[in-house]
């Protein structure tokens, strides 16, 4: 068992150091130039500003700083929009948003997955199986920005005619306002682990040790909570990983319509205004993020499923 | 030959010779190949076989489309912009007066000696000729000291100033004492429109004023007309406009043609990629796990590094290296985006088809019997991992369809003069309100589409799993 | 699976409780307004600061030695009296302006500033602005090994300051209404962290205008309160400017007004029709800038032909873009560099240098660009390079003129989109044909569009090269007779607009939403937009 883990903790490390490689060398390479500013500045002045960035240095040099400043020191220096913050605060004030955000999708996505996927397989081929796939084809199909964006604006007529805010579409800061942008972070991932939790359970269902529990006598509820929910989780536990790396994607377009103060929003205008250093750091400090939540789902997958551990 | 039910003592006389059959056992139904089987399996699945359809619609709709509904995507008319869908619309013909904005009266003065702070209203506030989609031509007599006008325009029922400019805005601010007309084409639409206008002097605004209101028409230039119809046609009739089925877009351009089009990249892109990453992950995934040992390992660990890095914020850097930016190399850094990011996926799973395919009997077999690698690989290996490829293949598109969308939306779809579903529901968006129809159209195409090949994808896992098969 | 579902809840309940519960309300005392901003200033450093957003916070928070009235005329800040000549000006600072820790507002601080404005070391954008001030730019630039020290600013004593010129700056008044020219208190600047920390947060500030900055959160809110040390407090009206919000999207702030969450919001031309839609009176004013198709007049480059540039220009409606294709009532077209707001001599430089509108034409057109194609010796022009901002109006811009290109010249066009500091970045290297550009105005003076295009000028990102046009700026730069200055930047504005320098767009009309019972609220040209001043809640 420690093996595995080991083994999964070295893969996710050397993948951090790679993408924060590919992340430094992309920045540098792409067209444009992070000192400019619409109101020109002479070449002496251009000169201060790479001095002061610490741009002059040659390209290795810098990459070193930089390695060495973010592995050994955690210190992704500062923002060069915002000259002010150091991106490490950045970081530290945004990225909670961020997770709450996630978490939450995540937490509505994995319960109402498996709450309406055993529902589809409880009551297979009669009514709330029958809608409960309609919404999910809706679900799977519609783009959850397209769903958010249309959302949004039908919430905005509602909150008209009631007088008052009933849903709040914009903002951050109370429980109130998390519900709409968590509800549309998620549709797409409840949908799909929908679909798998039904087919899980339908799989479950045909095995031979759910036909001897039948045929030991036990009630179909024992049944269904015992032994069908718990093997049929499984194939959700797995795909939690995917599952929240399409949350997190998501979460980019979710926090710009709603004007969520999030990481990725701060990633995706840092890219526009090629901010070098919140890129990177956002950058790599995203990538981390994911590869090591990548990695514990893997490893309590491997505790739940002992077969994983063994090939493996 | 009747049947003696008590006979037990049997002699060569109740036996004859059975003939001579060719084959020992009649088969209840005839041999199919894998590949039969699969369809007759597909087939009776009818939720597949619509999809099917569906896709075989939309590919007919993207490439072959154009040749039907011969419009140029790209034309603009900044006259018919955001019109939503019509199957026609009747316009008046009319001159297309000059673009003048303002008219003016040299006799009056551009700018008064000084302020006047009883400035009066107008005496006459009018419309002059038919107010039309083409432009509201308003004209007023000019009032003594005005150094300015201010003209409102109000689309709801208004009696006063007050009414105008709570429901309306300035359409227009008149900077100089000499103008006495003007011609609005700010958004005109066929609908009824209230003017207001206060004049003003060098430091006094008047309190008095003047309204006048107009029913537009929908109206068509003489020359855009003549070009639109094969007869003559004379100003003052009414004609019957080019029809835009779907609507148009901002800049007046057809919805139709422009989805055609763009179905064209969407699905370029959202086949090609899954095809591409798809070999390319099934030839890594199947070498690997054919050859095994250190190959095997060195090669999965690659494959994991770029499986577990963050597939948006790749493809991001990736986009920008390639210069994105530039019309026709968006399409290409988008499709080399993906495809360096999906892959690891397909070749995972192909590797694990492969490794339980290799310990089967006929392929050992086939190596004691001498083939090469390439030959066991070619014949025995890809065959078999046919069906969860093509599962695989069909379930990548909508993912690819729906990834090129949600990148559009990032503002890192293709770019113009090339359209795709996605940046056409990106433009959408930004409009849904005022004309929700630039959203509607791409978007439910979008989502007929992942439907669409999502139930194929079913379906087609269904036909192909042996799991399934031996269930009948 | 029970005990699951009740862990669940307790998460979400504890979830819930963590996130602080605040509700943006607008306002507790009666004389607040709330407003969102597009984005957090980035910096508050009134020595390096380049940007609206931290221009708007910086002119409530400090005031300089000149202010503006509600009107937009230049009255006294924290100078009560002034000289002005040629060569020097001499400022007599009040004695009851002072810092918001209580000490009063001195010319060192003033001295201080500028000196730390114009050294190398600050890397100030706008250090420019000082270049009227005698040794500013050779200090700037490391010239003739002139030290910070060597700047023409002296403090004769606390409460007067003297200034020297390098060259006659008429319009230095308006200059020191700016940003950049704000004093800083060098014991506080020195405090924070040998300088360091300056303006890192609200802590790290110290206030001499009418209000001061309460709270800074990055990332999420501002807030800014009466200040009680202001000199001139009570014409200030105005308690509490509360930001609880720092959001770009323009929907998702019509949204918040709609909610009553802020007082006002700026609208694009999808919010303009929603709030026609809602009844909402919607206001306009013209911020002053001007928005223009800046061609590349380098040697290698086809838009060097002026010929060429004419055929563009006659097939160019601006009226058609700014009606249609922007479609947002406020922008007017344009058929010159200088705005209508400038002044001239005695009235607006518009009516004084009046231009006459362009027209649309066809046919010339054709004539035109078979002209340029035997001048440029070519049967077949390359396809033109546009390069673009990425936001949905330039990308329409482009998306128009392609269209115009290709229907009436025949010619084609590749739209290059680019964020904006890669377009800045590909107009420095002159990477393009045709670039959509604008310019905002930093002083009332035409000159602050008229230099634009001199030779020795960086924005010049064209490379537009006339000595004719060099010539006539610096006769406009090297008097303060006001009749000889404006008579040179008429000429300069014919030359501009013979040679085709720019294709000339539209001047930029703002359409926004007030909250009725927000009074006195100034839109400004240049300083502090919107301007809370003179404002208050009835």
């Amino acid at each position: 068992m420690l093996s595995f883990i080991f083994r999964r903790m070295v893969s996710a490390v050397v993948t951090i150091l790679a993408l924060a490689t590919l992340i430094f060398f992309a920045m540098h390479a792409a067209p444009g130039d992070p000192l400019l500013e619409s109101k020109a500045s002479s070449p002496e002045i251009r000169a201060n500003l790479l001095k002061h960035y610490g741009l002059d240095k040659p390209l290795i040099v810098q990459y070193g700083l930089f390695m060495s400043n973010v592995f050994l020191k955690w210190d992704f220096g500062i923002s060069y929009s915002q000259k002010n913050r150091r991106v490490n605060d950045i970081i530290r004030d945004h990225f909670p948003v961020s997770a709450i955000l996630g978490l939450l999708a995540i937490v509505m996505a994995t319960v109402g997955g498996i709450l309406f996927g055993a529902l589809t397989a409880l009551f297979r081929n009669r009514l709330p199986d029958r809608v409960i796939m309609m919404l999910v084809i809706f679900g799977i199909s519609v783009p959850n920005f397209v769903f958010a964006a249309w959302g949004q604006y039908w919430f905005t007529v509602l909150n008209a005619w009631a007088g008052w805010t009933v849903i709040p579409v914009a903002g951050w800061g109370t429980f109130h306002e998390m519900i709409a942008p968590a509800v549309f972070l998620e549709v797409g991932t409840l949908a799909y682990l929908t679909r798998l939790m039904r087919s899980s359970m339908l799989e479950v269902v045909t095995t031979d040790y759910i036909r001897t529990a039948k045929a030991k006598g036990l009630s179909p509820l024992r049944i269904f909570f015992s032994h069908q929910l718990r093997n049929a989780i499984l194939p959700i536990i797995t795909t939690l990983g995917v599952a929240l790396a399409a949350i997190t994607t998501g979460g980019f377009v979710i926090e710009n319509l709603f004007a969520i103060p999030g990481l990725g929003r701060y990633f995706v205008q840092a890219v526009q205004q090629l901010d070098y250093t919140v890129i990177m750091g956002t950058g790599v400090f995203y990538g981390a993020y994911l590869i090591i939540m990548v990695q514990i789902v893997d490893v309590i997958y491997g505790f739940v499923d002992p077969r994983i551990r063994v090939s493996k | 030959m009747s049947v003696e039910t008590t006979k037990t003592q049997f002699s060569p006389s109740d036996f004859t010779a059975a003939s001579r059959k060719d084959s020992l056992q009649q088969l209840s139904r005839p041999s199919l190949s894998y590949w039969e089987d699969v369809w007759i399996r597909f087939k009776k699945n009818r939720q597949a076989t619509v999809s099917l359809c569906v896709v075989v619609f939309l590919l007919a709709f993207s490439f072959l489309g154009p040749f039907i509904w011969i419009v140029e995507p790209s034309q603009q008319n900044l006259n018919r912009i955001s019109e939503g869908p019509s199957l026609g619309r009747m316009a008046l013909v009319v001159d297309e007066s000059s673009d003048e904005q303002t008219i003016e009266d040299p006799s009056f003065l551009y700018l008064p000696e000084h302020d006047n702070p009883n400035i009066g209203a107008p005496e006459k506030f009018e419309i002059i000729g038919t107010p039309s989609t083409l432009g509201v031509e308003i004209h007023w007599t000019p009032v003594e000291g005005a150094a300015g006008y201010l003209i409102y325009r109000s689309e709801k029922v208004s009696e006063n100033l007050e009414a105008i400019s709570d429901n309306g805005v300035v359409i227009k601010e008149i900077t100089s004492g000499n103008e006495i007309g003007f011609v609005d084409r700010f958004d005109i639409q066929p609908r009824n429109y209230w003017y207001a206008i206060v004049a003003k002097s060098i430091d006094t605004t008047s309190t008095q004023y003047k309204i006048v209101s107009a029913k537009v028409v929908r109206a068509i230039g003489i020359e855009a007309a003549q070009t639109e119809s094969k007869n003559l046609v004379k100003v003052g009739e009414m004609i019957k406009m080019s029809v835009h089925p779907l609507g148009t877009d901002y800049l007046g351009r057809d919805m139709l043609a422009r989805l055609m089009y763009g179905g064209r990249i969407s699905l370029i892109i959202g086949i090609f990629v899954p095809l591409i990453y798809i070999l390319f992950g099934t030839l890594y995934g199947g070498l690997s796990g054919y050859l095994g040992g250190r190959v095997d390992n060195i090669m999965m660990r690659i494959c994991d590094i770029v499986a577990t890095m963050p597939y948006l914020l790749v493809v991001i850097i990736l986009y920008i290296l390639l210069g994105g930016h530039v019309g026709a190399r968006s399409v290409f850094a988008l499709m080399v985006a993906m495809t360096s990011t999906f892959w690891p996926g397909t070749a995972r799973l192909i590797r694990g088809q492969v490794l339980q395919i290799r310990e089967e009997g006929y392929v050992q077999a086939s190596k004691l019997l001498g083939s090469s690698t390439i030959f066991i690989i070619l014949r025995h290996m890809i065959p078999n991992t046919m069906g969860l490829i093509l599962v695989n293949l069909t379930f990548a598109v909508p993912t690819s369809i729906f990834s090129e969308a949600f990148l559009a939306f990032i503002g890192m779809g293709v770019k113009p003069p090339f359209a795709s579903w996605g940046t056409l529901c990106e433009e959408g968006v930004k409009t849904m309100s005022s004309s929700p129809h630039e959203l509607f159209w791409p978007a439910v195409f979008i989502c007929v589409t992942t439907l669409a090949f999502n139930l194929l994808g079913d379906g087609l896992r269904d036909a192909t799993d042996s799991k399934m098969r031996s269930r009948e | 699976m029970n005990g699951f579902l009740s862990k669940l809840t307790i998460l979400l309940f504890v979830v819930a409780a963590v996130v602080p519960a605040q509700s943006a309300t607008a306002g507790n005392s009666k004389n607040t307004v709330t407003m969102s901003l597009t984005g957090e200033p980035p910096d508050l450093n009134s020595m390096r600061a380049t940007d609206t957003q931290s221009g708007f916070v910086l002119g409530h928070i400090m005031q300089g030695l000149t202010s503006r009235d509600k009107t937009g005329k230049i009255v006294p800040g924290v100078a009560e009296s002034w000289k002005l000549d040629a060569t020097t000006a001499t400022f007599k600072l009040r004695k009851n302006a002072k810092w918001s820790d209580g000490k009063p507002v001195t010319a060192h601080d003033f001295v201080f500033a500028w000196q730390t404005v114009v050294d190398p070391a600050t890397a100030s954008q706008y250090a420019f602005i000082l270049y009227p001030i005698k040794n500013a730019e050779a200090i700037n630039t490391n010239k003739d090994g002139k030290k910070a020290s060597d700047l023409g600013v002296k403090a004769v004593d606390d409460y007067t300051l003297e200034v020297a010129f390098d060259k006659p700056c008429a319009y230095f008044l308006s200059l020191a209404a700016f940003s950049t020219y704000y004093p800083v208190r060098k014991d506080f600047y020195l405090a924070q962290d040998g300088g360091k920390k300056f303006a890192a947060d609200a802590k790290n500030l110290i206030f001499n205008g009418p209000f001061k900055l309460d709270v800074w959160e990055h990332g999420s809110k501002m807030k800014m309160t009466k200040n009680e040390f202001y000199w001139n407090k009570e014409t200030i009206k105005m308690d509490v400017i509360d930001i609880p919000y720092f959001i770009i999207d323009a929907k998702a702030r019509y949204n918040l007004y709609k909610d009553k969450k802020i007082d006002m919001v700026g609208l694009d031309s999808e919010t303009f029709k929603e709030s026609i839609k809602d009844s909402f009176k919607a206001n306009r004013f013209a911020d002053g800038s001007v928005f223009y198709l800046e061609f590349n007049h380098r040697p290698e480059r086809v838009t060097r032909n002026i010929k060429l540039r004419e055929a563009i220009r006659s097939i160019y409606n601006a009226k058609e873009v700014v009606d249609k294709v922007i479609a947002l009532p406020g922008n007017e077209p344009a058929y010159t560099l200088f705005p209508k707001w400038l002044r001239g001599v005695g009235r607006s430089f518009r009516q004084e240098y009046p231009v006459k509108s362009h027209k649309v034409d066809f046919t010339q057109a054709k004539k035109l660009l078979e002209e340029a194609k035997k001048e440029l010796g070519l049967t077949q022009l390359p396809p033109i390079w546009f390069l673009v901002d990425d936001g949905a109006a330039p990308k329409r811009q482009a998306e128009y003129v392609q269209g115009q290109l290709k229907k009436h010249l025949g010619l084609d066009m590749n739209i290059d989109i680019q964020t904006f500091k890669q377009r800045l970045s590909k107009m420095s290297s002159g990477d393009f044909d045709i670039v959509a550009a604008g310019w905002g105005p930093d002083y009332d003076d035409p000159m602050t569009f008229a230099d634009l295009f001199t030779s020795w000028n960086e924005n010049n990102r064209g490379k537009y090269a006339n000595p004719e046009y060099d010539k006539v700026i610096n006769e406009a730069m090297t008097t303060i007779d006001a009749k000889k200055r404006m008579d040179a930047m008429g000429k300069a504005q014919d030359i501009l607009i013979r040679d085709v320098v720019i294709l000339p767009q539209y001047e930029r009309g703002i359409v926004y939403l007030q909250n009725q019972k927000l009074k006195g609220v100034v839109r400004s040209v240049v300083g502090a937009d919107p301007n809370f001043i003179f404002a208050s809640v009835e």
